[in-house]
């Protein structure tokens, strides 16, 4: 499989108080063709900032300084904005976090669904919005409710209705930020089905921005871990599950009960996130971290272990 | 049904400290003028619709559903923040009952420091302008609790270290914004047990907490039920939560309790074809874990014109014709295990 995303040592930081908060330090992943990949973390740990660095939609105070995004290997960073426009929602689209909430109350579904359409192609006003009704259908709605307000809708329609905005310019990469945490556990297993199926019939890719490991392992078939701005580890869900090699990883899985093992509570990490402002020199997990050592006040390499696997530790 | 759960009281050990009997929380739709004048009838949003349960003394009661089930609205109701409609809830403490739906302020007022709440989100609860000493005084002032400086004192250091804020005289002098979302969450839980409750509702208190530093705030629920023997009515959406920490599950769906029974038991062998399928679709975190997930389509009704019969009926996958007519009650099928099903023991698929 060939890389459709490739992201080398991406640096974003936000500008405050005359310093700079290092939410993106030095991260580097790649998603293939059709690939699902889960980006998990806990909040703070900058992975709502990587997805919008990728978009390039971040706040006036954030900027890239560094690294690069190569999209089917055109580096988004340094794309013009007359470029960067025929990108966005066209090859890289973005379901937004609680977006769902942000539908415009006094405009029938069809029609905000058919907006995009209309913004980055050349069609008639009728062609798109019968692209925007197939593109209801295809999120399982019906098509007798497309001419609806979002006020009519519950929150998981809602949510598919974000969907299908995300997939209106045919997008190959399709970015979800917590798409279902808002939701019930049935409507959650309802939207997180719908994904994949749409991912395996239209060879999607996606990336999956959440801070549930459980719904990863259920949909996702790499995973990347970051904390603290740093990715940590990155590896296929499978081997990730069974041997975590970074300890924060081991961590945040033990944080997870499993209704289908025994009765116990999970465990916590001791400690609290760092500040971004003035991350612990070395590796920042190491003040939590119950491996941590002498050699850990020196910022730890990220290394490629057992050919496909990536981690950032000095113990591994 | 209360014949069939007395002979739970006569066990000292075993006493209950809440005993809800046929709850109702209704609200009234407002209604413009014309359709009021057009249609007499006056309709109601059935929030909660006809619940009993029982809460023993140093239990954890998990109340589950989706939103909009009345988990919550049962739960304002024990803390009397809404109106029962009709029904009872009888609070037990020192060998007094007291029946909160009827009683009056001043009754109230002297069992408060009895039932407390524990919040949902650290971040909106707390006053940005309470130092935590502030904080946790204020339930000891306005109850007027405590006795003198010194014992308040002491009572509040007492409460700081029992949640893990040690040592807790570096946290006095501490503003919200100074804390982190965990250390924000074990204050709130704090400034509940200064007054030595004996019965804590907690909705959904890890929601709003980071995975890490989750499972913290569950242990010191569990320290709590432990070291004080207190009870908890512990209300989430999350089935591997009750997992953990719940004694006893009730199921909710659509104001009304659809299956009780030991957090094992529903767990592991859920009755109601509603529970089966919510039991299924509990996301696991395992990638090589494969199981038959039952998805539910639909939605949950429109509280205001819930369906005859039994309510589940329009999405259950087993539903039958008698289930559009009857609406089945919640029955004791053997022990401690209560099921609203007329068919539960047919196959599931």
């Amino acid at each position: 499989m060939t890389a459709l995303l490739q992201v080398n040592a991406l640096k974003t930081f936000y500008r405050a108080d005359g310093d700079y908060v290092k939410a993106v330090d030095d991260v580097s992943f790649h998603v293939d063709v059709g690939e699902s990949l889960g980006l998990a973390g806990e909040s703070g740990c900058g992975k709502t900032t990587v997805a919008l660095s990728l978009m390039r939609l971040l706040p006036p105070n954030a900027s890239i300084l560094g690294g690069e995004i190569l999209y089917d290997g055109q580096d988004i960073v340094k794309m013009s904005d007359r470029r960067l426009r025929r990108t966005r929602w066209k090859k890289i689209s973005i379901v937004f976090q609680g977006a769902m909430n942000a539908l415009n109350p006094v405009k029938r579904i069809v029609e905000q669904i058919a907006e995009p359409i209309l913004l980055h192609e050349k069609i008639a006003k009728d062609e798109a919005t019968r692209r925007a009704e197939r593109l209801v259908e295809l999120v399982g709605i019906d098509k007798s409710r497309a001419r609806d307000y979002p006020h009519e809708f519950s929150g998981g329609m809602r949510q598919r209705v974000m969907i299908a905005m995300a997939l209106a310019c045919e997008p190959r990469l399709v970015i979800l930020d917590e798409p279902t945490t808002a939701l019930d556990v049935m409507t959650k297993m309802q939207i997180q089905q719908l994904v994949k199926d749409i991912q395996k019939e239209m060879s999607l890719s996606t990336i999956l921005i959440t801070h549930d490991l459980s719904v990863i392992a259920e949909t996702c078939e790499k995973v990347a871990i970051m904390y603290a701005g740093k990715l940590v580890e990155h590896a296929d869900v499978v081997t990730m599950f069974e041997n975590p090699l970074h300890p924060y990883t081991s961590g945040l899985l033990k944080g997870f009960p499993n209704i289908h093992a025994s009765r116990e509570l999970p465990v916590s990490i001791p400690g609290s996130p760092p500040d971004l402002l003035h991350p612990p020199p070395g590796c920042r997990f190491a003040p939590r971290c119950p491996l941590a050592s002498k050699e850990c006040e020196v910022d730890p390499p990220g290394k490629t272990v057992d050919g496909n696997r990536y981690v950032a530790c000095w113990k591994r | 049904m209360a014949t069939a759960m007395s002979h739970v009281g006569s066990d000292e050990t075993l006493q209950n400290v809440l005993e809800v009997r046929d709850l109702k929380v209704w609200f009234p739709v407002r209604t413009g003028i014309l359709t009021s004048l057009a249609k007499s009838e006056e309709k109601f949003i059935h929030a909660v619709d006809g619940i009993s349960f029982d809460v023993r003394r140093g239990e954890v009661f998990c109340l589950v559903g989706e939103s909009g089930c009345g988990k919550t609205t049962t739960a304002r109701c024990i803390l009397k923040l809404v109106e029962a409609t009709s029904g009872t809830i009888n609070f037990r403490d020192d060998g007094e009952t007291i029946e909160l739906c009827s009683a009056g302020p001043r009754q109230i007022r002297r069992i408060r420091p009895k039932i407390q709440l524990i919040f949902q989100d650290p971040y909106e609860s707390l006053d940005p302008k309470h130092s935590v000493l502030d904080q946790l005084s204020e339930p000891l002032d306005v109850n007027r609790v405590g006795g003198s400086r010194e014992e308040k004192m002491k009572k509040i250091l007492t409460a700081l270290s029992n949640v893990g804020l040690i040592p807790p005289e570096t946290f006095l002098h501490r503003y919200p914004h100074e804390l982190s979302g965990g250390q924000r969450q074990r204050v709130g839980i704090a400034s509940s047990m200064v007054l030595d409750p004996i019965f804590l509702i907690a909705d959904e208190p890890v929601s709003m907490v980071d995975v890490s530093m989750r499972a913290d705030i569950l242990r010191i629920m569990l320290d709590i039920k432990k070291r004080e023997d207190a009870s908890f009515l512990f209300i989430t959406h999350d089935f591997s939560l009750a997992w953990v920490m719940g004694d006893t599950i009730a199921v909710m769906y659509s104001g009304k309790i659809v299956e009780r029974a030991s957090s094992f038991d529903l767990i592991r062998d859920p009755k109601h074809p509603y529970t089966r399928a919510l039991v299924s679709v509990v996301p696991v975190p395992d990638p090589k874990f494969r199981h038959k997930r039952v998805i539910l389509h639909g939605e949950v009704p429109d509280p205001i014109d819930v369906p005859k019969g039994c309510r589940f009926h329009p999405r259950c996958p087993i539903g039958k014709e008698k289930c559009k007519i009857e609406e089945p009650e919640l029955r004791s099928i053997g022990g401690e295990r209560w099921v609203a099903c007329h068919f539960w023991q047919e196959p599931f698929p």
